[in-house]
């Protein structure tokens, strides 16, 4: 494997003294192992439709820069790209170069191995991304996966509601402030405020309002925070409020009936990360230009932080690759350039990690389709405080099932949310071998 | 006795040879269902014996099925006693079991009667409508029912409203969801129920039943005393293919309520999936597999003791 | 009294028959809707307005068979339905046979472990076996995970033989006598005789193994190998939209060939399952 990189490290600098830079745009540059034009290989790329659409949206640039290098891409649903990955893994073979990866599922495959070993290659873009982002991606202090998109929270507003029942968003700054807005828009409008099933619930919300306050499933020593912090038992029954009072709208997420309602202004509010504001554009809500507006997360305590994240994904490529010099060469064309993440950001409005795109004049221009707010600098601004939080652990998928199963039950009125943590920390306690 | 005293000494050799050549003729003798019946024992060897004994290895050890094993004994067992969901699994396939189990079963055998009149035209037409849900595909069928089911636009709901019943939630109620999938396996079960029940109802002699109408029985009753105890067997065995059925089910639960809410249409074999799948414990898995294989043993035996228990032999009046 | 009889016996007769279109309607319906949706695009299937398509469509059958390939998916199921119903009849039909015409030391023996073994539920031996075809066959992406572990399969031999204990004894010692072998014997006299019971056994199989979820998921990994009901399930729409649209038009797909073999055969699997289910 290490044979392979020197080789190609060798034929960039040969590359980069004979053909200058390449792509001009950023010529200040360390050198970066940067793979030579003639890097040929032939590529498997596996995602999910969305994902593989964005990645697509370079590709022309690709193939110009590296035109022996040709890519065939495998588009399935998420899980099932997951399972194949750690079947493939499991069976020593069978893997694709590469493969988009998001963040919750990401740790689980560090720790299982099988991903390349990229810490070299990254190391000049540790401070240019996120710095939240390395965190799934890293392992004994090694590396395996480049970052590629944020999920930075924030709360996306129907203005037309909001105005109906009278209620500025600059008025909201706390979440008990939220919660009254949620009242007087219920009383006003009959609108509920926020999309929250009870029987269908998959604990995201609340994942993203513990991500909010640092806090996630387990602390930085890995140990089951669930039940020992009281705010994650808060902001339960902070959310409980709105179920018991029917501020919600029970909706199971990502079904028609939900598209609905948010397309046609059933919920007054959702907060969630940016790629929602992409999907209100293209197919929620296509002809709402100026429906939606955002605001910052509310705060819990004054001085509080405004920032979460919900998502966010990555490219990784993996061990088996016989290819990891054309394999690195895509990503390092598709990820760490600042112009291919901007294009991909202006076309398909994925979030890029890379923190030197947003220099570009382009995140400072108001979107036409929020009605002229400046969203992608409140964006911008969001990622830069995401907090640490022990969230997407190597074991998120059994947490998130195991914690989904006793929010919906919660939310059912079957029991308390104190009953609730304690049911979901010592499940999870006893299932990952965890204190 | 006497061919005894008469025999030489040279005997035990010739006693061997003797033997030996019993087997090599038997052997010869029974070649031909020996060799037609040995592809169902290498397989069974291979596929199924194998793997259970590497099913009982796998559960003493913590795996991810990728790289070393280590061993932990009865280390997963321990940690299964306490783990609810799985449990929860059990319990539910038990009362999910007990919704829909008995209903369907009455309904096939009612059924059944009703198909075997002699008046009854058009037999074949009205068996294989019934029998038609069973050769759909479970996962199909599955969202199918899932789209009928929805709360707020599925055509159950519609249907309801045009009676005034405020709309059920299906699918996103604990209870409902539980007689939603026991909905979707009667559709799917009772063909094959009815046709069970009434290949048992053919061999019932008609005279006794001709003999209970001439006595002034009504169709209920000749229903209650004759029908029902002479089909005893053919209930038990539909009712334990239930059982291990219900506690087998993976598709329907995966494609109706993906195991909710809150994880009340869970099944055991959904639980093993999981856990070998997306969770990659596969030890885990294993132990998973064999406690739920214990339950399934007991359950047959239980149908085989049940079974070679009743044998009523035309306890007519 | 005769009128009163007559009166109570059209009634109960009106009663049947009645029941008896009640259930068949409600078997029938979930197909007929099925059909219907697969026709309306993916917002008129959640309006829920009508019944029949306001503004039909094609578009759901076109997504199926251009973006998820769906013919090569129906081919796969086809071929593996086939190959295995045609290996499976075929070996339980020796099986069936074996026990059924034969006496041999350790019979009874033998087919009691056979019976026992329809007890052993799949979930136990699904992760050995499928670690087996990972490492050992290297078979993950084949269908022969699909077809040889149960090639000779304990239900199979046990409907067989139900069926077979029927066959007359001196038309097989009538061969013999004229010196066929015993392999002759099952090709050219039992097989054919059997034909009925063969034939149910088939239309079962051929079912089964089309219907197939759990494993096939398992096993089959790459697009082009698919069988019908895992593509089904991952049917992709926009970001975690279940495609219900053409999720219906792929159901129709599934169902329809099955549909059509069943309406043809329908006669002989009911036939051979009342025969040959529960001869206690």
């Amino acid at each position: 494997m290490r044979r392979g990189w020197s080789r190609g490290a060798l034929g960039l600098v040969l590359a980069l003294v004979l053909a200058g830079c390449v792509g001009g745009g950023e010529p200040e540059q360390v050198s970066t192992p940067r793979p030579g034009a003639e890097t040929s290989g032939q590529l498997t790329v596996w995602g999910w439709d969305a994902a593989i659409k964005s990645l697509k949206v370079v590709d022309a640039g690709f193939r110009q820069a590296y035109p022996n290098i040709t890519v065939k891409y495998v588009a399935k649903p998420p899980m099932d790209t997951y399972r194949n990955i750690q079947l493939a893994l499991s069976a020593g073979s069978g893997a694709p170069d590469i493969s988009v990866i998001e963040d919750s599922h990401l740790a689980q495959f560090v720790k299982l191995g099988g991903l390349a070993d990229v810490t070299d290659l990254v190391k000049p873009y540790t401070d240019q991304v996120n710095a939240y982002r390395w965190k799934p991606a890293t392992k004994d202090g090694r590396v395996y996966a480049m970052p590629w998109d944020s999920g930075p929270v924030a709360v996306f507003y129907r203005r037309d509601v909001f105005a109906k029942a009278g209620v500025d968003p600059a008025s909201i700054r706390t979440w008990e402030d939220y919660y009254r807005a949620a009242t007087v828009i219920k009383q006003k409008t009959g609108i509920p405020m926020w999309p929250q099933p009870r029987a269908r619930n998959d604990a995201r919300l609340l994942e993203m309002l513990l991500w909010q306050q640092g806090l996630g499933y387990v602390d930085a020593q890995g140990n089951v925070i669930l039940d020992k912090d009281p705010r994650v038992q808060r902001t339960l029954e902070f959310m409980g409020r709105f179920w018991r009072e029917d501020l919600s709208l029970d909706s199971e997420w990502w079904q028609d009936p939900w598209y609905k309602a948010l397309g046609g202004g059933k919920v007054a509010t959702i907060p969630e990360a940016v790629w929602m504001g992409t999907f209100f554009r293209d197919f929620i809500d296509p002809k709402g230009t100026g429906h939606w507006g955002v605001f910052k997360l509310p705060v819990w305590e004054p001085g509080g932080s405004q920032a979460s994240n919900d998502g966010g994904s990555t490219l990784a490529i993996f061990e088996q690759s016989k290819q990891k010099d054309a394999a690195w060469a895509y990503v390092e064309y598709h990820l760490t350039r600042p112009e291919s993440q901007l294009q991909i950001y202006e076309k398909t409005d994925i979030f890029p990690a890379l923190e030197t795109t947003y220099q570009d004049p382009f995140f400072q221009e108001p979107s036409e389709y929020f009605g002229g707010q400046k969203v992608r600098e409140l964006f911008v601004d969001v990622v830069r405080n995401i907090p640490e939080a022990g969230v997407y652990t190597s074991e998120y998928q059994e947490m998130n099932a195991l914690m989904a199963s006793e929010v919906q039950s919660f939310a059912l009125g079957k029991q308390t949310a104190q009953q609730a943590l304690a049911k979901a920390a010592a499940a999870i306690r006893s299932r990952t071998s965890r204190a | 006795m006497a061919r005894h005293a008469a025999e030489p000494a040279a005997l035990p050799r010739a006693r061997e040879r003797g033997r030996r050549r019993a087997w090599i003729v038997a052997f010869r003798r029974y070649r031909a269902p020996y060799l037609f019946i040995l592809p169902f024992f290498v397989l069974f060897a291979v596929f199924f014996l194998y793997p259970i004994g590497f099913s009982l290895s796998l559960s003493l050890h913590e795996w991810s099925g990728f790289g070393p094993a280590r061993f932990v004994g009865l280390g997963n067992y321990r940690l299964l006693l306490r783990d609810e969901l799985f449990w929860g699994s059990m319990l539910n396939a038990t009362i999910l079991f007990l919704i829909y189990v008995p209903a369907m079963t009455l309904l096939a055998l009612v059924l059944a009667s009703v198909l075997h009149s002699r008046y009854l035209r058009l037999q074949g037409l009205w068996r294989a409508l019934i029998f038609l849900p069973n050769i759909t595909s479970m996962v199909a069928a599955g969202y199918v029912f899932r789209l009928m089911l929805d709360t707020d636009s599925g055509l159950a709901n519609r249907f309801l409203s045009f009676f005034g019943v405020s709309p059920i939630p299906w699918l996103d109620d604990i209870w409902w969801a539980r007689i939603s999938l026991g909905l979707l396996l009667v559709w799917a079960w009772l063909g094959w129920n009815t046709v069970i029940m009434l290949a048992g109802l053919q061999t019932i002699p008609p005279e006794l039943l001709d003999a209970a109408r001439v006595d002034g029985a009504n169709a209920v009753q000749i229903f209650r005393r004759i029908t029902v105890p002479l089909l005893r067997p053919q209930i038990l065995f539909a009712v334990t293919l239930s059982i291990i059925g219900t506690y087998s089910l993976f598709t329907e639960p995966f494609v109706l309520t993906r195991g909710g809410p809150v994880q009340a249409t869970t099944t055991p074999v959904y639980q093993v999936f999981t856990s070998t799948f997306e969770y990659a414990k596969v030890g885990y898995g294993a132990a998973m597999s064999y406690v739920y294989f214990a339950v399934i043993v007991v359950l047959t035996l239980f149908q085989f003791w049940a079974l070679s228990r009743e044998r009523p032999a035309g306890r007519g009046r | 009294m005769t009128a009163v009889r007559v009166r109570r016996s059209t009634l109960v007769k009106a009663a049947s028959y009645l029941a008896l279109a009640a259930i068949s309607a409600l078997m029938l319906f979930p197909f007929a809707w099925m059909l219907a949706s697969s026709f309306k695009p993916f917002t008129e299937i959640f309006a829920g307005r009508s019944f029949l398509p306001e503004q039909p469509t094609l578009a759901n059958y076109a997504s199926l068979f251009q973006q998820s390939d769906a013919l090569r998916k129906v081919w796969n199921s086809f071929y593996v339905a086939a190959l295995y119903t045609a290996l499976a009849v075929f070996l339980c039909a020796m099986g069936g046979y074996g026990f059924a015409k034969f006496r041999f030391p350790g019979r009874g023996v033998l087919f009691g472990f056979l019976l026992a073994t329809m007890a052993v539920p799949f979930a136990v031996v699904m992760v050995p076996l499928f670690i087996m075809m990972r490492n050992w066959f290297h078979w993950i992406d084949t269908p022969w995970p699909l077809i040889v572990p149960w090639a000779a399969n304990a239900f199979g031999i046990f409907f067989m033989r139900q069926y077979m204990l029927s066959i007359p004894d001196d038309m097989l010692d009538a061969a013999r006598v004229d010196g066929a072998s015993e392999l002759r014997i099952f090709l050219r006299l039992v097989l054919p005789v059997s034909r009925p019971g063969l034939a149910s056994l088939a239309i079962l199989f051929f079912v089964l193994k089309w219907n197939d979820f759990l494993w096939p998921l398992a096993v089959l990994r790459s697009d082009e190998v698919q069988t019908v009901p895992v593509m089904l399930a991952s049917l992709q729409g926009p970001p975690g939209r279940t495609a219900f649209d053409v999720l219906m038009a792929g159901s129709v797909v599934s169902v329809l060939p099955m549909l059509l073999l069943f309406l043809l055969l329908q006669r002989h699997l009911v036939v051979g399952l009342t025969a040959g289910a529960v001869r206690e």
